[in-house]
């Protein structure tokens, strides 16, 4: 079975591709691999900053969607280690596949594009919510709680959540912070399909000399 | 300036992207990488399975150039090394650039598909002769083939009856070819200018490609 994986990555997440990529070509079984490369946009301030590029990135995902039409996509961040192969993420009757619900990581989603639904339409909301949502959140100062992008499509997926395939978020996007991944992997790597690492741009330096 | 790369590797190639892709999203400057993943098929012995590669290789081209319409496309092998940005690569009046004119390498070809030309009944001819000399030689005489033989070959002649369509680019920088006789003086004498070193691993022996003094 075929299918994309896609990501997008900023010049600061350079040292997390480098220690990814890898995993996706040799265990994830993709046909494709499409990467977005862009260079961070410069705000205000630093919550300007996050808004500007999270709108962005937010775009690229509408746009790869759009030119996906018709096949099965698999959205990725950059720090995930795929550990397997994944072709079994891609419902066969729901459209979106995602791990952990009902709060929801936008890092893994599946969308099964073969099947007829609103992909387009869905992904165009999201990003016109995504930057009324970011001029709302400035207009108050800048401050929130969730990232609003996560925030934004969490609120879209539960208003369609016949569609959602819920997958093990143990097994699809085991969260973990990389001080302790390789204790976390000896433990439960068994059952692991995706290892989501999830660092922040200031932090790549935990990638040197790292093995997992 | 934005533009896509695009690439294809075989099962037996993991190790060389390993290598080389790195470079790519570091140096390129490319907004996109695409890399077209694809197994390699069994039975019927090496060179088959290296003209069965072939076929898969140029199908994948070919879906690049219909996917990227309007856009800058740069299909290069996936044992090339970018040295330095390639955005300047592609010619702004000339279609297509290439680099080692009249024996054209084709690991680096740049498409400017903002360029009004028919890049899509290019490629589908290329893909079609190609693929037809493919299938004939898997019949005709399989033990006889040598590498470069196929759709290269077929690439050059598109090519060359194409020649005001070219933007030739000098090889020693847009497509350096390494071969085990290179010195170390001698990609000295070019590194600081070179942009894309081209492996060249063989098909056969993926795993033994060099590890570079650079």
């Amino acid at each position: 079975m075929s299918f994309t994986i896609c990501s997008w990555c900023s010049r600061n997440y350079y040292p997390a591709l480098d220690f990814c990529l890898p995993s996706w070509y040799q265990n994830s079984g993709a046909s494709r691999i499409t990467l977005h490369l862009y260079d961070s946009c410069e705000g205000k301030d630093a919550n300007d900053t996050w808004f500007l590029n999270a709108v962005h990135r937010c775009k690229l995902m509408r746009d790869a969607v759009r030119e996906a039409a018709g096949t099965k996509l698999l959205l990725l961040d950059a720090d995930c280690i795929v550990m397997k192969e994944l072709s079994a993420g891609f419902s066969e009757t729901k459209p979106i596949g995602v791990a952990r619900w009902p709060r929801i990581n936008m890092g893994v989603l599946f969308l099964n594009m073969t099947l007829d639904w609103p992909f387009v339409e869905f992904f165009d909301k999201f990003v016109e919510r995504l930057m009324a949502e970011c001029d709302r959140l400035k207009k108050r100062g800048g401050k929130w709680s969730d990232p609003p992008d996560q925030a934004v499509l969490h609120e879209m997926l539960h208003e369609r959540e016949g569609d959602i395939e819920k997958l093990d978020a143990a097994a699809w996007n085991y969260c973990t912070a990389i001080p302790v991944a390789k204790e976390r992997i000896a433990k439960h790597g068994r059952d692991m399909k995706i290892l989501h690492l999830r660092i922040r741009s200031t932090d790549m330096k935990a990638f040197r000399g790292l093995s997992l | 300036m934005t533009f896509i790369i695009s690439t294809t590797a075989s099962a037996g190639y993991r190790s060389v992207l390993d290598y080389c892709l790195p470079s790519w999203y570091k140096n390129s400057g490319a907004s996109r990488i695409d890399i077209h993943l694809y197994d390699n098929r069994r039975g019927f012995g090496l060179t088959w399975q290296y003209l069965d590669n072939i076929i898969t290789r140029c199908e994948r081209m070919r879906d690049a150039v219909h996917d990227a319409n309007g856009r800058k496309l740069l299909l290069m092998d996936c044992d090339c090394l970018v040295l330095r940005n390639l955005a300047e690569g592609f010619s702004n009046s000339r279609p297509i650039s290439v680099a080692h004119w009249p024996e054209i390498n084709m690991g680096v070809l740049f498409f400017n598909m903002e360029l009004n030309w028919p890049f899509d009944e290019f490629i589908d001819e290329f893909v079609d002769k190609a693929t037809r000399r493919c299938r004939m030689l898997m019949q005709v005489s399989p033990r006889k083939v040598k590498q470069h033989s196929t759709d290269q070959v077929i690439m050059i002649e598109l090519l060359l009856a194409r020649e005001t369509a070219v933007h030739k680019l000098d090889g020693k920088i847009w497509n350096y070819r390494y071969s085990v006789r290179t010195t170390k003086t001698e990609l000295d004498k070019y590194k600081a200018e070179m942009r894309v070193l081209h492996l060249r691993v063989r098909t056969t022996k993926p795993e033994f490609f060099p590890r570079l003094p650079l």
